[in-house]
């Protein structure tokens, strides 16, 4: 902890030393985007959102959602490395309690609840907005923790529009990337494509094992595809249509243990997983009125196999399992400003659901089948009487299956102490749900039909800032919060032999997030940004008379940073990015001897990157990249091994 | 440009230093193996895919116990799954399920002396008589291996015929009796002198733990499948029995039935003299191996359902109950003494299941 002390001390007054110089600017970079405006929309009035623009997104094309939100966010990500499962935790909440959604499609599995990060390349991703804690209840329903929304834009340049990245990297790592657009102004295309595949085996020593080996990460390939088409079309009457489809197909090997002593062909396990999810939406402006509908329909199908060798050839599926998710929907959504004091909404969205879930392995034939529909209503007033007063009120209420969940409020405040120095008081409060995934209710064996909804209750209190001048910018905004969780689900052991879940525990969630950015533009062709991030995670068990109070919930970091420096010179840019998770605890008592604690670890990454013009029309760029650059050696999941420094380059052509 | 480089340069340096020294490799610090002389190995199976499996210490006299032996003496983790012991003179060899491995330990320093790798689904060890010939019974192949354990060498393995798979298995005289639990309802029997199997007979649906009393009779406990088992054609899900077995003319006989779809605990356990069988269900149960009859009150009344394993030591006869409380925390063993009353409590790690007694 001291290290990363001084290691942000550092940072900050080597920036305090610079900022104070005065140029014109002809350059500027864009670094990450912290909403901070005194005079900031009625529709972010007490909202705790953090903004992942562009820049962020497209910085590495072998990056997924996961990678973006580790380094850019407070959320943390449990991950055993790239194509490996990746969940996102926010304030120290379950995977399922944060709320993800991509064009209005919801991309939470029915079946488990959480979200794969590592199944959404940030290059499909065009805007990421993070809502934490009670403003999720903004976006979106059941985000315990908070809500991820993800969009993708339409492409404002007129004509043909082209952009192809070619990225290799260690470990026989290759991504391609090709975007053709065609715009006019009646109706404009997008396609994207994205093939990437590694044979991902990383050499490392592994400390896990008798005598310390120097190993390869084994069984850990991949080989993900992913096509993405947009039409956009306007109307005659100034209504806008739209039309996405995202096609994923990906083949993923399961990394073996570290402490798995049998080769390869002995024992293997893989995943195969295809998804088609498709929107079609329209949206109009009357005035002040703005109104929106949506449709779409999302299809998942997961196979998972753990296959072994039985000698002479003949090979046998220990594990078989198949999923099929479907989720079909429908919204519409009105949202009214009248003046620039007060804005109503209400939406109202239908889903059903739908579940196929079987082993065929002959040695557990297990499965089930189900499907459930939903209702959800939500209405929002935003009312800003003074210049530097806000408030807002939510309810949202959902029908689930025949019956009526309770009504989830929300109420937001904003104070704006200083318009000069954009000081903002912002604080909230609400009531949200979540209700068990379909496995909860259904899976064989153990699945609890009587399982109730999960009730969280979230107070947030933030306070931002920022200084803006000819040259330099600073910003900052640090956060608050309690989250209390009754009706925790957890599956636990039963007196049957089977795991079962329950509504066993509850849940108090509290701490800090910070971060701060600063941008400096130097002489006529130099821009530094900084931009750092803090994050605090008290998540315990606070169940009455339950054996683990005031225990810190398993693989939840205490402490969590990230920060990063951009310099750019004329057509040169120079990236550094760092992270650091502290020691998590795998079990209720992680700490009590060694080998079920993740040890706390530190990442550097540095890029070096040359962008360069054809005749004005034509920019390429190319990047080096060094991952890991101290070699550090760390596991992010127990017994799961990541790798040392490694290498990457990639050549990028747009028009 | 000067300040900028500066600025460069210095970060770069604190990083540096900061990030160069691999904060997570092992630390060697005053490594020198600690004897272990006499007292119970506690092993702890640990969560399914996480690798956390480990082996500890406890001194019957002192009550001290001591942690993660096998990561001390070995700076390694044990595995993922401990799955079985099996303690022949000075050594102690450990079954890692998940991990494929059984290692051959050094029941003084806890330091690993052999390894056999490369095992599909390991399970259980049986040393013959000799000493100069192990087993390893396997799950998901109808495969014994055979080994060395003096040396740890694999010398041979027995395919079973009529069975999918093996478990725990009992030598009596020169025959090793095999059951065959998963998705199974068969006893298989293998002359260890020819390592050829002589003989296969039928007890009730998975046949679960087996252990031997001083009659040579092999008393086994069959847990009767569940709704998800896999079993073979014209054999069904039924209740819970205790059976016993002659092991010289294989006559056998249902000792008792249990209730439908009550669950066994722990596998089967016998004290030091061989005459009295002890198992948890839903209570710690003792039953007189020479009359067979079963017992109408529980030796030990218990709490909960976390309780994992049960073993008996040889030495005093106490009797050891492993308990997994909820999975997710450090185990706790309980010692009773012959008569069923507390003796002492110790944490152990994650999922304790099995003992062995030095």
């Amino acid at each position: 902890m001291k290290r990363l002390i001084i290691i942000l001390l550092s940072s900050v007054l080597h920036f305090g030393v610079l900022w104070g110089q005065n140029a014109d600017t002809l350059r500027t970079i864009e670094v990450e985007e912290i909403v901070v405006s005194a005079a900031r929309s009625l529709r972010d009035i007490g909202v705790q959102k953090s903004i992942m623009n562009e820049t962020v997104l497209r910085e590495n094309l072998a990056a997924s959602m996961a990678e973006v939100l580790a380094q850019n966010s407070t959320v943390f990500i449990k991950s055993s490395g790239r194509a490996t499962l990746s969940t996102a935790s926010i304030r120290g909440t379950a995977p399922s309690h944060t709320s993800v959604s991509w064009n209005g499609i919801e991309l939470g599995s029915p079946m488990l609840g959480m979200v794969d990060f590592s199944m959404i390349p940030s290059y499909f991703v065009d805007g990421s907005e993070v809502y934490h804690g009670a403003t999720s209840v903004n976006a979106a329903s059941g985000g315990l923790g908070g809500a991820v929304v993800l969009t993708t834009n339409e492409e404002q340049r007129q004509g043909i529009s082209f952009q192809f990245v070619q990225s290799l990297a260690s470990f026989s790592t290759h991504d391609e990337y090709l975007r053709i657009g065609y715009s006019t102004p009646k109706w404009s295309s997008s396609t994207r494509l994205l093939n990437s595949g590694s044979r991902n085996d990383f050499p490392y020593t592994n400390y896990d094992k008798v005598g310390h080996p120097v190993e390869r990460n084994r069984n850990c390939g991949y080989h993900d595809q992913h096509i993405l088409q947009e039409f956009f079309v306007r109307g005659a009457r100034g209504g806008k249509w739209a039309i996405k489809g995202w096609f994923t197909n990906s083949s993923r090997g399961i990394p073996k243990l570290s402490v798995d002593y049998r080769d390869d062909g002995l024992t293997k396990s893989w995943q195969d997983e295809q998804s088609l999810r498709s929107v079609a939406e329209w949206r109009r402006s009357f005035g002040g009125l703005r109104l929106h509908s949506a449709a779409g329909y999302n299809l998942n199908y997961i196979h998972y196999i753990y296959q072994f060798s039985k000698g002479g050839g003949e090979v046998q599926r220990g594990v078989d399992s198949q999923s099929f998710t479907q989720h079909l929907f429908a919204t519409s959504a009105a949202e009214w400003s009248i003046g620039n004091t007060l804005m109503l909404a209400a939406n109202l969205k239908a889903s059903v659901y739908g579940v196929e879930s079987r082993d065929v392995a002959p040695l557990t034939p297990v499965g089930y089948e189900a499907a459930r529909g939903e209702l959800t209503s939500f209405l929002s007033a935003r009312w800003k009487p003074l210049e530097w007063f806000g408030v807002a009120g939510n309810l949202r209420e959902e029908w689930r299956d025949g019956s009526w969940s309770p009504i989830v409020p929300a109420m937001f405040i904003d104070v704006t102490l200083s318009e000069r120095y954009g000081i903002i008081i912002s604080s909230s409060v609400a009531k949200n749900y979540h209700h068990p995934t379909l496995n909860d209710l259904y899976f064989v064996p153990g699945g609890n039909p009587h399982l109730k909804p999960e009730v969280g209750t979230t107070y947030d209190l933030g306070i931002e800032g920022r200084v803006k001048r000819p040259t330099w910018q600073l910003g900052g905004k640090a956060t608050i919060y309690r989250s209390d969780i009754t009706n925790w689900i957890l599956w636990a052991p039963t007196v049957k032999g089977f795991w079962s879940p329950a509504n066993l525990s509850s849940v108090r969630s509290s701490g800090v997030e910070a971060r701060a950015n600063a941008e400096w533009n130097f002489g006529r062709e130099g821009t530094i940004g900084l931009n750092a991030i803090f994050a605090y995670t008290s998540s315990v068990d606070n169940s009455a008379g339950g054996a683990h109070v005031g225990q810190q919930l398993p693989y939840i970091p205490l402490y969590s940073a990230s920060a990063g420096v951009r310099v750019g010179w004329r057509k040169w840019d120079f990236d550094y990015k760092w992270r650091y998770y502290s020691e998590r605890n795998t079990t209720y008592s992680g700490a009590s001897f060694g080998n079920s604690v993740v040890p706390a670890y530190q990442i550097s990454d540095i890029a070096l990157s040359r962008g360069m013009e054809l005749k004005n029309k034509v920019r390429f760029k190319v990047r080096l990249e060094v991952l890991n650059l101290f070699g550090e050696v760390y596991q992010s999941v127990l017994s799961k091994p990541m790798p040392s420094r490694s290498y990457a380059i990639s050549v990028e052509c747009k028009f | 440009m000067k300040k900028l480089f500066g600025l460069i340069s210095i970060l770069t340096a604190s990083l540096i230093l900061g990030g160069c020294n691999p904060s997570n490799e092992p630390q060697n610090g005053d490594e020198t193996p600690v004897p272990y002389e006499e007292g119970v190995f506690v092993l702890c199976e640990g969560t399914y895919g996480a690798g956390n499996a480990s082996l500890w210490f406890y001194d019957r006299d002192t009550k001290e116990v001591k942690a993660d032996i096998f990561g001390a003496a070995n700076e390694a983790k044990l595995g993922d799954v401990g799955q079985s012991l099996y303690l022949h003179n000075n050594t102690l060899f450990v079954v890692v399920n998940n991990s494929g491995v059984v290692y051959a330990v050094d029941a003084t320093t806890g330091v690993v002396e052999g390894i056999i790798d490369n095992l599909l689904s390991p399970r259980f060890i049986a040393i013959a008589p000799s000493a100069t010939k192990g087993y390893i019974s396997q799950m998901y192949t109808n495969k014994i291996v055979i080994f060395d354990p003096r040396t740890m060498a694999v010398t041979g393995e027995i395919t079973l015929e009529g069975v999918a798979d093996s478990e725990q298995m009992v030598i009596v005289g020169d025959k090793m009796f095999v059951a065959a639990w998963s998705n199974g309802h068969k006893i298989a029997v293998i002359d260890i002198n020819t390592d050829k199997q002589i003989k296969t007979f039928e007890v009730g649906v998975q046949p679960y733990s087996m252990v031997a009393d001083k009659d040579d009779n092999i008393w086994i406990v069959c847990d009767g499948g569940n709704e998800w088992s896999s079993l073979p054609e014209g054999v069904t899900m039924e209740q819970p029995s205790l059976w016993r077995v002659n092991s010289e003319t294989y006559a056998t006989e249902r000792l008792h039935t249990f209730a439908a779809g009550s669950y066994f605990r722990s596998r089967l356990a016998i004290n030091g003299d061989g005459d009295t069988l002890y198992f948890i269900h839903d209570a710690v149960w003792a039953v007189d191996t020479t009359s067979g009859v079963f017992p109408t009150e529980p030796l030990i009344t218990i709490e909960g359902f976390g309780q994992y394993g049960l073993d008996i030591d040889p030495f005093n006869g106490d009797i050891y109950i492993a308990d997994a409380k909820d999975y997710m925390s450090n185990g706790e063993v309980l010692r009773y003494n012959s008569s069923g009353a507390l003796v002492d409590t110790f944490e152990v790690g994650l999922l304790p299941s099995k003992f062995a007694f030095k």
